[in-house]
């Protein structure tokens, strides 16, 4: 059924393009008519398709939808249902498309849909795309007429999201110097939103759990707020004994509950509850793992060199990366290895996961070592280029021998001045220089030799040997074969996105299609990802990335186009090398 | 891409496709993740055959010691009594060593002494040692005594009404359609998992069916092989020096077994099926854990079965 409508969607799409450039084909207008159709006369079956669209990672799709919705807007005669029109926006939520939320919002309320649930979801999503003041102003609006119309429950919502919007505020500020006087109050300010709404009803633990957690880090980073905010103990001791005395906990309690103990100091038990949270449930999604995550890593501070915290944090990132559409961002690789390493061999930890999420530690662990291989590429002056990894030269040609080579794009590194003229350009590979940030981020490596290379435009792939040894433990097995197209299975890319120095990321991408010599996945990868090496769901290397696209062109024969991020099958170029070297 | 066509064995399973998703989860937590290694797999769904209707997706056949006493249905035996003298004889024979009708030392529910430890030291094993509750042993039984009887005297069954079967001769062409399917589009190795009485099934195929396809490879997990009843009663007859299907598996054959399996008496087979008088089958004894030993998810999530199938497999 889901496949059915994702095909018709596909349709909508194309036909949708076709008709607004003018191309219009009567099949065409048809379908167009008919998706305007569904949008004006019933809106629930407008929110279905689009939740299919979000659903399955389609951003062309529901870019087409949530545009059609808006051409729509603008004709109507009376605003568009509030229950529908707050879905629309809670389904973009959910999958973090914020800039969407704010195309569809700014709508919504300037043809009339202005109830505060839709204002308040702006506001928001303003939020997530880090305009601050922009969404402070939205909420102070919406926070005046909550109290004229007495709408309560809008009301603390709102309040809420200032405090949020003031932490973030704090947040950023507070990073290596300590923040001023007018940062330090919105700090202060934060806590007051928080608590305000706790205070009144404490039903609200979220608000309560918030300002807490500020109440801490205001302590931490040795920061003197105003006299009679609340106690951080007592009220993290009051949310921890409401939720234990709930019938019935929901994955946020967990949550709650572990942000609780952490206040109590009593990481054991916070470990516990996040357990809890991280077990599988059908209701938690990777961008809820990745906000609890960053809760604990930027707010509560906690540290990957103290066992008790690392092991709270690799729960977190094990969760998020095994979620579909997964996203971990690992700033000290090397120190998350070994903690993750030590956890592995630590056998009361090994009981405390039981059998199964022991297997899935192992499974994530593996992938961090995986990130010891990857390397960033660099030119003279230290820009990141993008990225690389090591392989066992004997693994692409007996010849090369055991000692480790690095490959990435050829429109990365190449000495073909084809290469280096085009955009984006490549870097001779005398100016290259190479760290692997999961080995020694201090250390550099130059590049002795191109062995072998391949123009962009056929398997886009450079191979260098190095000037200096470089030792790799655990060599890349080689997948011998790619993986089965099922609509199931995945693949991870590790790389440097934004060329950025002193991180990388491990993103999780469905698997589309492959056709020798390439493999097509839908994945968050950005740009400084071209040259990481991509991995089958046994951590095994399948592929080169080396582009992504809106628009690319569908494989075996299919027509049309997808978004979509390709790589090279790491056999082909395999079978190039050797048949180059012979 | 490379194939793996799988098998089932005694009672009744979930839908096929539950059942075909259950077994290739329980190899992922073993270590092989199929698909992931680019490998297409399709079952061979017989229960249909001796069952009115699937049994539930979740019915504990395979996993949960707990729920083992409803999920295994007491068979009636009635059927025996109608059988001619030969199928009664083999019936009585097969019971006998199968040891269901022999009384409990204490009561229905008598569970044998846990043999975690000492399980090395039993290599004589007898009925008397498998860890199961006396009743539950004496339901698997009868479950197996009436799929191996139907199956190798071909015995006419209707298991809904309006439909019937010669066991054999329908289970032999479920058996060799799918093969002949999954042989179309390979590239690779092509393997057959059998568990259980599927392993009676696929020898049987393998050995006798003239246009039976031929394989890669051969593996068969929790296999009652081994019992004189079964392997004397394959036709036409033939000698253990020349019981491998040679003509049909060009590669290896490995058989997974568990000592306090219950189904997989006599569990080493290589002196029974040898290839021109050697013993070439590989045995490979495995543990699985708690008292349901013939479970096919647990003997899915050993490591050891895993890499041998990896190995056929050419991965």
């Amino acid at each position: 059924m889901v496949q059915k409508i994702k095909g018709l969607l596909d349709e909508i799409g194309t036909a949708a393009r076709a008709y607004n450039a003018g191309e219009v084909e009567s099949a065409s207008d048809r379908l167009v008519k008919q998706i305007r159709e569904n949008i004006a006369t019933h809106p629930k079956g407008f929110v279905k398709e689009l939740g299919v669209a979000i659903g399955t990672f389609d951003r062309q799709r529901s870019d087409d939808l949530c545009g059609e919705l808006a051409v729509h807007l603008r004709t109507r005669a009376k605003p568009y249902p509030f229950a529908e029109s707050e879905s629309i926006l809670g389904i973009l939520r959910r999958k973090r498309y914020f800039d969407q939320i704010i195309k569809v919002a700014d709508v919504l309320i300037q043809t009339g849909q202005d109830e505060p649930g839709i204002r308040r979801q702006y506001a928001q999503a303003l939020l997530d795309l880090g305009h601050i003041t922009a969404s402070l102003d939205v909420l102070q609006v919406l926070e005046q007429d909550c109290l004229e119309t007495n709408n309560i429950a809008e009301l603390a919502e709102a309040r809420g999201l200032k405090g949020r919007a003031r932490k973030q505020i704090y947040m950023d500020a507070a990073t290596d110097k300590r923040p001023g006087t007018m940062i330090r109050q919105q700090l202060e300010d934060a806590v007051l939103d928080y608590a305000g709404v706790y205070r009144k009803k404490k039903d609200h633990i979220w608000h309560g759990i918030n300002a807490v957690a500020l109440l801490e880090r205001a302590k931490r980073d040795k920061i003197s707020l105003a006299k009679g905010l609340p106690d951080a103990t007592a009220t993290a001791t009051a949310i921890l004994k409401q939720i234990t005395s709930k019938k019935k906990s929901d994955l946020w309690d967990y949550a709650t509950a572990g942000e609780a103990c952490l206040a109590l100091k009593d990481y054991s038990q916070a470990f516990e509850w996040m357990l809890r949270y991280t077990q599988k449930n059908k209701d938690a999604d990777a961008f809820e793992y990745a906000s609890t995550l960053r809760q604990f890593e930027e707010v509560w501070k906690l540290d990957d060199s103290k066992k008790e915290h690392a092991k709270i944090l690799h729960l977190l990132r094990e969760a998020l990366l095994r979620q579909e559409g997964g996203r971990v961002e690992i700033e000290n690789p090397a120190q998350n290895l070994i903690t993750a390493t030590a956890l592995e061999a630590d056998k009361q930890f090994e009981q405390i996961l039981g059998k199964d999420r022991y297997k899935t530690f192992q499974w994530y662990r593996k992938g961090l070592d995986r990130a010891s291989g990857v390397a960033q590429i660099r030119d003279r002056s230290g820009n990141g280029h993008g990225s690389g990894f090591l392989i066992r030269g004997a693994d692409l040609h007996q010849g090369i021998g055991q000692k480790c080579v690095v490959v990435t794009n050829a429109h990365v590194v190449s000495d073909d001045l084809a290469e280096q003229n085009s955009i984006p350009a490549a870097l001779p590979a005398d100016e290259v220089r190479i760290r692997f940030e999961a080995k020694d981020s201090n250390k550099e490596f130059e590049v002795d030799q191109i062995l072998f290379s391949s123009p962009r435009s056929e398997l886009d792939c450079t191979i260098l040997s190095l000037k200096s040894h470089i030792v790799h433990e655990n060599p890349y097995p080689i997948a011998k074969r790619l993986p089965l197209v099922d609509k199931n299975q995945r693949v991870y890319v590790i790389g440097h996105p934004r060329g950025g120095g002193l991180s990388y990321s491990i993103d999780d991408n469905l698997l589309l299609d492959h056709e020798r010599p390439v493999v097509h996945y839908r994945a968050p990868t950005e740009g400084g990802s071209s040259g990481s090496p991509v991995f089958n769901q046994d951590w095994d290397l399948v592929a080169l990335h080396h582009a992504g696209g809106m628009n690319m062109k569908k494989l075996n024969g299919k027509a049309g186009t997808y978004p979509a991020n390709e790589g090279i099958y790491f056999q082909s170029i395999r079978d190039a090398v050797v048949a180059k070297l012979g | 891409m490379p194939h793996v066509t799988f098998i089932h064995g005694i009672a009744n399973k979930p839908p096929k496709e539950k059942l075909l998703e259950n077994w290739e989860a329980h190899l992922a937590q073993g270590g092989l993740d199929l698909a992931t290694n680019g490998v297409s797999t399709s079952m061979v769904y017989w229960a249909d055959v001796m069952y009115a209707e699937p049994a539930a997706p979740d019915a504990n056949f395979e996993s949960v010691e707990e729920g083992l006493g409803t999920a295994w249905m007491d068979e009636d035996l009635a059927w025996i009594d109608d059988l001619p003298d030969e199928e009664k004889a083999f019936v009585e024979s097969f019971r006998e060593k199968l040891r269901f009708d022999k009384k409990s030392p204490e009561s229905d529910d008598y569970t044998p002494p846990d043999f975690e430890g000492n399980e090395n030291e039993l290599e004589a094993l007898t009925f008397e040692a498998i860890p199961l509750p006396w009743f539950i042993k004496r339901r698997v039984m009868k479950a197996l005594l009436k799929d191996v009887h139907h199956y190798l005297f071909n015995a006419k069954f209707s298991p809904r009404p309006g439909e019937k079967y010669q066991v054999q001769d329908h289970i032999r062409q479920l058996f060799v359609d799918q093969l002949k399917e999954d042989t179309a589009n390979l590239e690779g190795p092509h393997v057959v998992v059998s568990h259980s009485m599927g392993t009676v099934i696929s020898y049987d195929c393998l050995k006798n069916v003239a246009d039976c396809p031929p394989i890669s490879a051969y593996m068969t997990v929790g296999c009652p092989l081994g019992i004189s009843e079964v392997h004397d009663n394959f036709k036409p007859d033939y000698d253990k020096r020349d019981a491998f299907p040679s003509d049909k598996v060009a590669g290896d054959w490995v058989n997974v077994y568990d000592r306090l399996d219950p189904v997989a008496f006599d569990a080493r087979i290589a002196n029974d099926y040898q290839k021109d008088g050697n013993k070439v089958v590989i045995d490979q004894r495995v543990h699985n854990s708690g008292k349901w030993r013939h479970s096919s998810y647990k003997y899915y999530g050993q490591q050891d079965l895993c890499n041998h199938l990896k190995k056929l497999l050419e991965l």
